[in-house]
């Protein structure tokens, strides 16, 4: 425990000022050849930004909460919390996930059996604020005062005589988009309490009810995506070109021509891409398309509004939200006819689609959602097309994102594909369900505004890059390339960020990429390297 | 003495309505969106690595199987191990599992004590004296049951003690419920371990009193010690439900009906039939882009107005 401002828990709601410094010299050290590695220096905000926005808890705003003027002003706020806080707990409002909640707010004991598992707490150097505990504790004692009016002398007895006032919620609501989601804090806790889904549910009380959110989830997310089609602004026609686009490049980088299907009425498969692909790694897309032509399937993608970006950002802060986009996706595969929908990589397109809208959807609208995972595996191992696995023969580890893996327990075909088709495979520590997040979940991959990105390529990528220096230490000469494979759109947005903060290509010859990617570079048909070497 | 009787009857009573209300209270939740957490473990054979049926393509063509023999090892091990605490907190679990371990023993003496009485009521054994083999074998197993449990309590409690009156991580978070949880149990431990060495009869006493208070004949009790237990168990019976203690009951639900539920919604089902009712519940959230008043189905299938104005 680092911080000194606070003796207690209630001193949360007491602290005049900015409750933690953080300072990079304190995150945990990195292995060679990082092991004098010097962070830069924490960006700070403005001083026009320090005035006008709330930025109490530890320096950082991702919410860019404006700091309110009056008195009167701060009460309509915290009685606006209030009324959205027994809606969090109410059945009507709150069926979507009331039952995990109340179960997690209620039967915690503090056993602090999360602590050292949440990779963000342990690299931070033990910030108190950060512990997985902490966000979930405050909330309850303020449940146990203002919702449940317990006896003076009973919130003596559970620590429930603090003080709610706007400083607390505008901490919280920060707070709440310090936790990756990850929920590696639940997957450890003996009696099941989940502290990632509380963070998720105050960042739903923030969305639902005081309309806080974070704006490239919010109005430059879900809202643009139900607006234009997509969480990037594309709209159908811009998307056209892009394909167009696409489908030069495919010919001229591989000799191949493909003509991506697009709205084919029937088709066995729609294919759904994070539009992130698209932009920044188009070379996904043509992997996918090669793949699919190559072995034969009945695919399409959609350019229809609602059915070429399976982003879905309301699956880390607003119910409302990940209803809209997921009930648009499932609209384009009815107007399709297709026999099931199946997603990219993109880890929490993944979860939003397929766990979560389960129980979401009725009637007809419950339409077949697969993973990409297991197809491919079918296809790599059908022997509809040949393989050289010697065309991959560089190091190579795998990333698992935590929405397709420790939420959905898709664990096995990324690792059957690879442990086939690349020689120097090999794992990372810990991998598979018990894997660390890349950093970025729960949307801290697109957040770039002011200085949030330091917080992320600091301190919440550091934990992958250790694990991802450790698992290439006996090659880590920049001269060999080496190759994570991160079957997400997010953690690869993560990785771009993150390794070019560390500087990591120069120093120690590490790129990240998908699956498909390395698919394609191992196959006979394909006379030049898939695979670009360089960090983009 | 009558007065110690009522006192029993109430304790024994609130204790089950507040406990079976809880229960209630978490299985009457509408249901709710899948938020599983992998190893699932009735995942057949996949439960090793973590894997689910979503690792094979076109798994919904048909129903998943579930291995419920490995969801009750799973929970077993859980419960009588604590594994988690095991795998995650091994300084934790050297105290925390003979804490539990004991507390196990103790109640399954308390269960042994009443079914040795309901045999009783059946004259299948004797309480009073000892005199055939199944009386010595119910006897004997309560004296081993309650003092290895007490033992074992006594250790784990001091142990969690010390750790959370010491280790900074429990310090900032302490409340003196945390505390008197423990002491209470401690209190209890030694009040019934000085009952049971001074008393060596006491035993006997507390099968005649559970029978007592079965069969309604409240008898005169004289030991002083035994009625300060009978006293202490039921204000902590009264204590108890109040606390978080009752993660005992709380961890079937989110083992059962979180962590490893992840039933497929297929038409037609009874799950499908849920869902609808859930979603015709009405949506009171205030943001603008709720749409206070819907249902969530009508907010759901509605673009929120900011946007519907702009395509009109």
């Amino acid at each position: 425990m680092k911080n000194d401002k606070m003796k207690s828990i209630k001193d949360f709601t007491k602290v005049n000022g900015q409750i933690v410094e953080l300072n990079p010299e304190d995150f945990i050290k990195l292995p060679h050849p990082y092991e004098d590695w010097v962070d830069p220096p924490i960006k700070q905000l403005t001083e026009d930004q320090k005035k006008r926005l709330e930025h109490s808890l530890d320096g950082f705003s991702v919410l860019g909460l404006p700091k309110p003027q009056t008195d009167e002003e701060k009460e309509k706020l915290v009685a606006k919390f209030l009324s959205g806080l027994k809606k969090l707990l109410s059945k009507e409002d709150n069926w979507i996930l009331l039952q995990p909640l109340l179960l997690s707010m209620e039967n915690c004991v503090k056993c602090q059996t999360c602590s050292d598992e949440c990779p963000i707490y342990t690299s931070s150097g033990r910030e108190e604020i950060y512990r997985p505990i902490f966000r979930g504790e405050v909330l309850r004692r303020i449940v146990n005062k203002y919702l449940n009016h317990e006896s003076k002398f009973h919130q003596k007895l559970t620590g429930s005589d603090i003080d709610l006032n706007w400083e607390t919620i505008a901490r919280l609501a920060e707070l709440s988009y310090r936790c990756t989601l990850c929920r590696r804090c639940a997957q450890a806790c003996p009696i099941g309490i989940d502290n990632g889904l509380i963070s998720r549910e105050i960042r739903k009380l923030m969305s639902q009810e005081l309309g806080f959110a974070a704006e490239e989830l919010h109005n430059s997310g879900s809202m643009k995506q139900l607006k234009t089609g997509s969480s990037t602004g594309t709209n159908p026609t811009a998307l056209l070109d892009i394909i167009e686009f696409i489908e030069e490049d495919l010919k001229d980088l591989t000799g191949i021509e493909i003509k991506m299907p697009l709205n084919k009425k029937g088709a066995d498969v729609l294919l759904i891409h994070n539009f992130g692909e698209f932009l920044s790694w188009p070379e996904n897309i043509m992997a996918f398309a090669i793949i699919f032509e190559k072995a034969g399937i009945n695919w399409t993608m959609s350019s229809e509004m609602g059915g070429y970006d399976s982003v879905n950002y309301g699956l880390w802060y607003d119910d409302a939200q990940l209803a809209r986009v997921a009930l648009e996706h499932i609209r384009i595969a009815k107007e399709l006819g297709v026999n099931r929908i199946v997603m990219g990589e993109c880890g929490h397109a993944h979860k939003a689609l397929m766990p979560i809208a389960d129980r979401i959807l009725v009637d007809d609208s419950i339409v077949p959602r697969e993973s990409a995972f297991p197809l491919l595996e079918e296809i790599v191992f059908s022997g509809k097309i040949k393989f050289d696995p010697s065309k991959n023969n560089f190091p190579v580890t795998l990333h698992d994102p935590c929405n397709a893996v420790r939420a959905m327990g898709i664990v096995e075909p990324q690792r059957h594909i690879l442990k086939y088709l690349c020689p120097q495979f090999r794992e990372m520590e810990p991998h598979g369900v018990n894997n660390y997040c890349c950093g970025g979940g729960s949307g801290f991959a697109i957040m770039q505004g002011k200085n949030f990105p330091d917080w992320r390529n600091g301190l919440s990528f550091r934990p992958k890059f250790k694990q991802i220096l450790d698992a290439f230490q006996d090659e880590i000469d920049p001269s060999i390339y080496k190759y994570v494979c991160s079957p997400c759109s997010n953690c690869k947005g993560t990785f771009r960020d993150g390794l070019t903060y560390f500087n990591a290509f120069e120093k120690a010859g590490i790129i990240y990429g998908g699956l498909v990617e390395l698919i394609v570079n191992a196959m006979v048909d394909l006379e030049k390297p898939f695979i670009e070497w360089e960090l983009k | 003495m009558i007065i110690l009787y009522l006192f029993s009857y109430l304790s024994i009573l609130l204790f089950l309505v507040m406990v079976i209300s809880k229960i209630f209270k978490y299985a009457n939740t509408p249901v709710h969106v899948r938020w599983e957490l992998y190893p699932v473990a009735h995942e057949p054979k996949r439960n090793k690595y973590g894997g689910s049926h979503y690792e094979e393509e076109g798994f919904w063509k048909h129903k998943a199987k579930k291995n419920h023999l490995a969801e009750l090892w799973a929970m077993f091990e859980e419960i009588v191990f604590l594994k988690g605490v095991y795998l995650h907190n091994k300084k934790l679990w050297y105290f925390s599992f003979p804490f539990h371990l004991g507390l196990y023993l103790i109640t399954t003496t308390f269960m042994l004590i009443v079914l040795s009485v309901i045999l009783n009521l059946f004259s299948l054994i004797n309480i009073s004296v000892i005199q055939n083999p199944v009386d010595y074998i119910f006897h004997y197993l309560t004296v081993l049951f309650v003092y290895a449990g007490l033992i074992l309590t006594f250790i784990g409690c001091i142990g969690l003690l010390i750790q959370r009156a010491t280790d900074k991580k429990f310090k900032f978070y302490n409340t003196p419920m945390d505390y008197i949880n423990l002491l209470f149990i401690l209190v209890l431990v030694i009040s019934i371990s000085i009952t049971l060495v001074f008393s060596n009869s006491s035993l006997i006493l507390s099968k005649e009193f559970v029978k007592n208070l079965i069969t309604f004949n409240w008898v005169d009790i004289k030991d002083v010690l035994f009625i300060l237990n009978v006293l202490l168990i039921s204000l902590f019976l009264l204590y108890f439900p109040i606390t978080r203690m009752m993660h005992l009951f709380a961890k079937y639900f989110t083992y059962h009906d979180v962590r490893w539920e992840d039933e497929q919604n297929v038409r037609g089902s009874k799950l499908e039939k849920k869902v609808k009712e859930a979603l015709n519940f009405g949506v009171s959230w205030s943001a603008p882009h709720m749409q206070t008043g819907k249902t969530w189905a009508e907010v759901a299938t509605t673009f929120p107005p900011e946007i519907e104005n702009e395509k009109r």
